[in-house]
């Protein structure tokens, strides 16, 4: 295994693609300190904690997750279009193997992009916004999360990419997966999880103005819970909830063992019982 | 006799389609064997399995001993080179940097040989030109050359002379000639191409509607395929000494009949065998191509 892990890192090292998207991200991560700095306003003030979040994403958009997926549907899916996966099961590799090892190159590539972006953070978001104003147990909780949610995300992506065993289709799985789910799982589990099960009501009673906590009619618990799992379950929900609450919980890190563990076995399962052409 | 490969009663199955249908053959070690059958009998069907990409629906092969459902396996693969179809090579690396990938994969410590595998299949000037801009002959070198990086004792190559004009067959060809002869290197080869595998293949195996129909010697191929004199004569009195006098190969299907491999004249061996008292009742002479072997062999098939 660990020679097919270092084949498949002097190919990574080696990939335009790469270079390309994580050229991107560096660029997003020295970008956004300034960018959102100069965006303070009475309406919008930005913590050095929200920064962390910002790396997983940002107004909806898991900008990671998409580089990762682009990074990792191209990078796999040479491997079936040049017919290196052959080559590699000649060589006498078991099929977990060469899965195991392409998931473990898929978590390389984003704890390098975590890295990298906690690198300009350190070095340029701390300095600009001083201080975190957070408790350093919710700052571990963020970037475990954080850093557990972009795992997910690659073993989503291995999964697909090698399920797939083609390029272009396992790119648009994965777009059409992280659009369907960001823009209308995302925000409709928002609306859900807006609703709150008491609202205070302002009432004109006899000419004076009154407040009293109101059950809230729209609010559904079953959609509700529903909607968190949605949330807590996928990488996107996970960076979503980190970008915009504030809020670190320590469910999405367990939930995000459990897709590793669920994506892993699917793929490794899959891959094992496929036809190879 | 040693086999490398055995292959018995193994059956594959896509959906309702039967590719292989009890196929049983045996690739002795040291031996070209040439894997001849028509487009869709089965022979790629067969090298993806024996090569790990697919698994048998029913039935059981192995590779040096090594059983397809034991650990083993996987070490007797480390054994075997192979193409299948096309060259399993990176279009946008160099021939170097494949190979580089291949060194890597395999756990070689160094890179020390990369030169004398792509001087061996005259890649040596190809410099950072990726692989996607190589020709077809040049990436089928190129591609034998990653198969032999691990030293195997047995290559498989599926199709290898497709698509290359008359030089790139010829380099190809030597190439497996000299390695068979001075490495020892088994060689499975299918092709359709009959004429250029019967100057490679010192055993052969024919396919059709996946089931083997024959495996032969090369030396069973010649004797069908020489020039070959089919006789019947009146006795068998003095048959014997009367061919032995021919100095030429034979076979006796029964007591009055036979066979005569080689050139010689009618009235030459008419004359031969009046002089110890024998006449001939019938004689036809046959000759045949490897192509018209197979056909007859196919044709045989179809009429059982």
């Amino acid at each position: 295994m660990t020679n097919l892990l270092r084949a498949n890192l002097l190919r990574l090292v080696k990939s335009a693609t790469f270079w390309i998207f994580f050229s991107l991200y560096v660029i997003y991560s020295i970008a956004l300190p300034f960018i959102t700095h100069s965006m303070f306003s009475e309406d919008f003030v930005a913590r050095a904690d929200n920064l962390i979040a910002f790396g997983y994403g940002i107004i909806g958009i898991p900008i990671p997750g998409i580089l990762i997926a682009i990074i990792c549907n191209v990078f796999f899916g040479v491997e079936f279009h040049d017919r290196a996966v052959q080559n590699k099961i000649i060589q006498g590799y078991s099929r977990t193997k060469i899965y195991t090892a392409n998931l473990l190159t898929a978590c390389v590539i984003s704890l390098a992009m975590s890295a990298v972006y906690m690198l300009f953070f350190l070095t340029i978001s701390l300095p600009l916004y001083g201080k975190l104003p957070v408790q350093a147990k919710d700052i571990t909780l963020l970037l475990i999360g954080g850093i557990l949610s972009m795992i997910s995300y690659s073993s989503i992506y291995t999964l697909i990419a090698m399920a797939s065993k083609n390029q272009i289709v396992a790119i648009l799985i994965t777009l059409g997966t992280v659009i369907f789910i960001t823009v209308i799982v995302n925000s409709f589990c928002l609306d859900v999880m807006n609703q709150q099960p008491y609202y205070t009501g302002h009432y004109d009673r006899y000419g004076e103005w009154v407040e009293e906590i109101v059950e809230n009619p729209y609010y559904n618990k079953i959609e509700h819970d529903f909607c968190q799992f949605i949330l807590d379950c996928f990488p996107s929900g996970q960076t979503f909830q980190l970008y915009n609450y504030n809020v670190y919980r320590w469910q999405p890190i367990l939930y995000s063992l459990g897709l590793l563990a669920a994506t892993t076995g699917a793929g490794i399962t899959i891959f094992n019982k496929s036809n190879i052409k | 006799m040693e086999y490398c490969l055995t292959v018995n009663n193994l059956s594959k199955k896509y959906r309702k389609f039967l590719a292989l249908d009890g196929l049983t053959m045996n690739v002795p070690k040291g031996a070209i064997y040439g894997f001849i059958g028509k487009n869709g009998a089965g022979k790629t069907t067969l090298i993806r399995i024996i090569c790990g990409l697919q698994e048998p629906t029913s039935g059981s092969y192995s590779i040096y001993g090594a059983p397809n459902s034991s650990k083993e396996i996987y070490a007797s693969r480390r054994r075997m080179g192979g193409i299948i179809e096309s060259p399993a090579l990176y279009g946008h690396m160099s021939a170097r940097d494949n190979l580089r990938q291949q060194f890597l994969l395999l756990g070689k410590p160094s890179f020390d040989g990369i030169d004398d595998l792509l001087n061996m299949v005259d890649l040596k000037n190809t410099d950072k030109k990726p692989v996607r801009n190589f020709s077809l002959g040049m990436r089928q070198r190129l591609g034998i050359a990653m198969a032999l990086a691990s030293d195997p004792d047995f290559v498989v190559l599926d199709e290898p002379i497709n698509g290359l004009d008359p030089q790139g067959i010829v380099e190809i060809r030597e190439i497996i000639l000299k390695l068979n002869r001075e490495r020892n290197i088994t060689f499975l080869i299918s092709s359709h191409i009959l004429d250029e595998l019967a100057k490679l293949a010192t055993h052969y195996g024919f396919i059709d509607n996946g089931k083997i129909l024959k495996e032969i010697t090369k030396e069973q191929l010649e004797d069908s395929l020489k020039k070959r004199i089919e006789f019947k004569v009146d006795t068998d009195a003095e048959l014997c000494s009367a061919l032995d006098e021919t100095h030429l190969r034979y076979k006796l299907t029964s007591l009055t009949e036979g066979e005569l491999y080689g050139e010689i004249s009618i009235s030459e061996l008419s004359d031969i065998l009046k002089s110890h008292g024998i006449t001939l009742v019938k004689v036809t002479e046959k000759d045949e191509t490897l192509e018209s072997y197979y056909i007859n062999l196919l044709g045989g098939e179809d009429n059982d």
